[in-house]
This record gives structure tokens, C-alpha cells and sequence, in this order.
């Protein structure tokens, strides 16, 4: 039986039928990378941008990626404030014709946090300047409305440190984020298994990025399998208005008729 | 006397009569292929269709990025 799908989900006026998005770092090879993207079924990714190695020039990265089926979403990875986040943003344009960028202002290298002011900044800034702007953020419901406010596409509040594979852990601030949002709520950072996706899912996100627990697995192909397959089964959930979770048992069996009655 | 460029945060120095007056002679002497390239020259981004036209000057400093994997 083939695996079901799920209601499509609209970005900016594009639609998304898999709501797993999948990041392209930190792949065994770029070949690995591209099998994988197309074994997730996912339909956006993101990139990065980085000074040319002169003395070890790569093939260009985005030969491998179907730009027909996937939508390209350029990070702003590197930057430490808005005017660097901006700058990348409009290199990442020049570079591709693309408007869409996932805001991404992380000052502090040992947990990538993402500032708050310079992303909401930036933000504002690049929503002027024309583009689709999806911001990385702290799961924090006050940055996710002013962010909302300013006119971003979507926000993305962290489940984890970036690549800490530790899963959701702001799963309360989450649910005030969801309960609360006018845009599509994408979860990124620190998924590490599809376990974590399909929780982000029943949580009522509408999506998912994930991309360390995919590029340092063992077996990348098996994992995004599964990954597909989590996103699947995670929204089917919650789109099935589960019970809601009890102090006290509810009997799963007859409470008459017992045998041993008198 | 030697005319010079910074080239992603290196000095690279040419010849007198071998400096590269646009980004795509430069890219040409360090043997470079422009695809899926941007550049940045003293912090104004030059597409790629204008590499055969953007002038380039002693002591411009110019950055060349790429899109690589990233999350």
C-alpha cells in the first residue's frame, strides 16, 4: 500500500506537497546529497554561500539539484548581524534570480543562536527589498509576531541547537508559536531522528528542516526514507485530532460482561 | 611597477600590462569558470553578466562566492 499523502502547503503563493525541506551541508559528497534530496521527496533546499576556494574550485552545487522540483532557498549563513545578513541575501539573489532567502544571524559560534535584533532587522529590511524572507529563530511567540508583523513568509523556530540532533526541546514555546501563527511554522534545527519530525508535526508545525540528521547517518538514503515517511505520518496525526493525553486510565476493553462478575 | 588586486581576502599582484581589467580576465588567469558565480567588487555586487564589462582598478577589492551545501 503507498504511503498517503498529505494537504499541500502553501508558501507565498508556491505549493509544497511534501513538508519536509531538507538542507544540503555536511553530505559524505555532493553525490550523496543529491540522492538524498531526491529520496526525501522534498521539494526546497537550502544552500549556502561562500567565498570561491581558489585553490580547490567545486563544481557547481546547483547542477545537482533539480530546479524544477525543488524550490532553491538560499541561507544567509555567516552572518553575525543584519548588514552581513542582507548582504549575503542580495549576493544570494545576484547569484540566482531567487528572491526567497532563509534569515539566518548567528553571532556566537558554539551554539548558532540566532539574534533576535538583528534578525528582526534584517528582516524588515529584506521584506522592503522585495524578498520572500523565511527567518531562523529562537522559539520565542513575542519575535515570532513582530517577525509575522514585518512580513516574513513563514517563521522557523529551532527545535535544538543547530546540528546538536537533540530534537525538540522548546516543544511548549512551540505550541504558543503554532497556537498563535499567521504564517506557515517551520521547525529547524536540531531535528535528529524522524521520531523528532513527526512530533513537530503533531505539534501542528506545518513543516520541517532537517538536514544534519540526514547528511551524518550511516545509511543517508534509509534516513530519508524514514524522514519521509515521519513528515507523513506526523501530519496525518495531528490532521486526525488525536485524544487528548489523561491523569487517570480509560479502560481500552468492556467494562461489562466480565466473567468472574456476580 | 606592479598593480594589485585583493582577491577574497588575498593580495594577488600582476605584471605591468597583465592586470586584469575586467572579472573575467581575472577569472581567466587564475583559471577560474564563472559559473554560478557572483562577484563583489570594493563591496558593490557585479552579476555575472556583467563580468566581461565591469571595469576593474589597481587595489579594487573583490570577492568571489559561490553557493556551496549548507543548512
Amino acid at each position: 500500500m503507498p504511503t498517503p499523502e498529505t494537504a499541500p502547503l502553501v508558501i507565498a503563493g508556491k505549493t509544497f506537497h511534501s513538508r519536509l525541506f531538507v538542507g544540503t551541508g555536511k553530505f559524505a559528497s555532493p553525490e550523496i546529497m543529491s540522492e538524498v534530496i531526491k529520496r526525501s521527496g522534498t521539494e526546497l533546499v537550502t544552500v549556502a554561500l561562500r567565498r570561491v576556494d581558489i585553490s580547490n574550485p567545486q563544481d557547481d552545487l546547483l547542477r545537482l539539484i533539480d530546479r524544477e522540483t525543488c524550490q532553491l532557498l538560499p541561507n544567509t549563513s555567516g552572518a553575525r548581524t543584519a548588514e552581513e545578513a542582507v548582504r549575503i541575501a542580495c549576493l544570494a539573489r545576484a547569484a540566482s534570480n531567487i528572491e526567497w532567502v532563509k534569515l539566518e544571524v548567528t553571532p556566537e559560534p558554539h551554539y548558532l543562536l540566532p539574534d533576535p535584533v538583528e534578525t528582526l532587522k534584517a528582516a524588515e529590511e529584506l521584506v522592503k527589498e522585495g524578498f520572500i524572507v523565511l527567518p531562523y529563530m529562537n522559539a520565542d511567540p513575542l519575535l515570532a509576531k513582530r517577525l509575522q508583523d514585518v512580513g516574513v513568509a513563514t517563521v522557523m523556530p529551532l527545535g535544538s541547537p543547530i546540528g546538536s540532533n537533540r530534537g525538540i526541546e522548546t516543544r511548549r514555546q512551540i505550541e504558543i508559536i503554532i497556537e498563535q501563527a499567521t504564517v506557515p511554522v517551520v521547525i529547524d534545527a536540531g531535528i535528529g531522528l524522524p521520531s523528532h519530525a513527526a512530533e513537530a508535526f503533531e505539534l501542528g508545525a506545518d513543516a520541517v528542516l532537517v538536514n544534519t540528521a540526514l547528511a551524518v547517518a550511516t545509511e543517508p538514503l534509509q534516513m530519508a526514507d524514514a524522514f519521509r515517511m515521519a513528515a507523513v505520518a506526523g501530519r496525518l496525526a495531528y490532521t486526525s485530532s488525536p485524544g487528548a493525553a489523561r491523569q487517570r486510565a480509560a479502560a481500552s476493553s468492556p467494562l461489562t460482561g466480565f466473567l468472574n462478575a456476580t | 611597477m606592479n598593480d594589485s588586486l585583493v582577491v577574497n581576502g588575498k593580495t594577488r599582484t600582476f605584471a605591468e600590462g597583465d592586470f586584469p581589467t575586467t572579472i573575467s580576465s581575472l577569472l581567466k588567469i587564475m583559471e577560474l569558470s564563472s559559473e554560478a558565480m557572483v562577484a563583489e567588487v570594493n563591496g558593490m555586487i557585479v552579476p555575472r553578466g556583467q563580468f566581461d564589462s565591469h571595469p576593474l582598478a589597481p587595489s579594487c577589492q573583490i570577492e568571489l562566492v559561490q553557493f556551496v551545501g549548507g543548512g
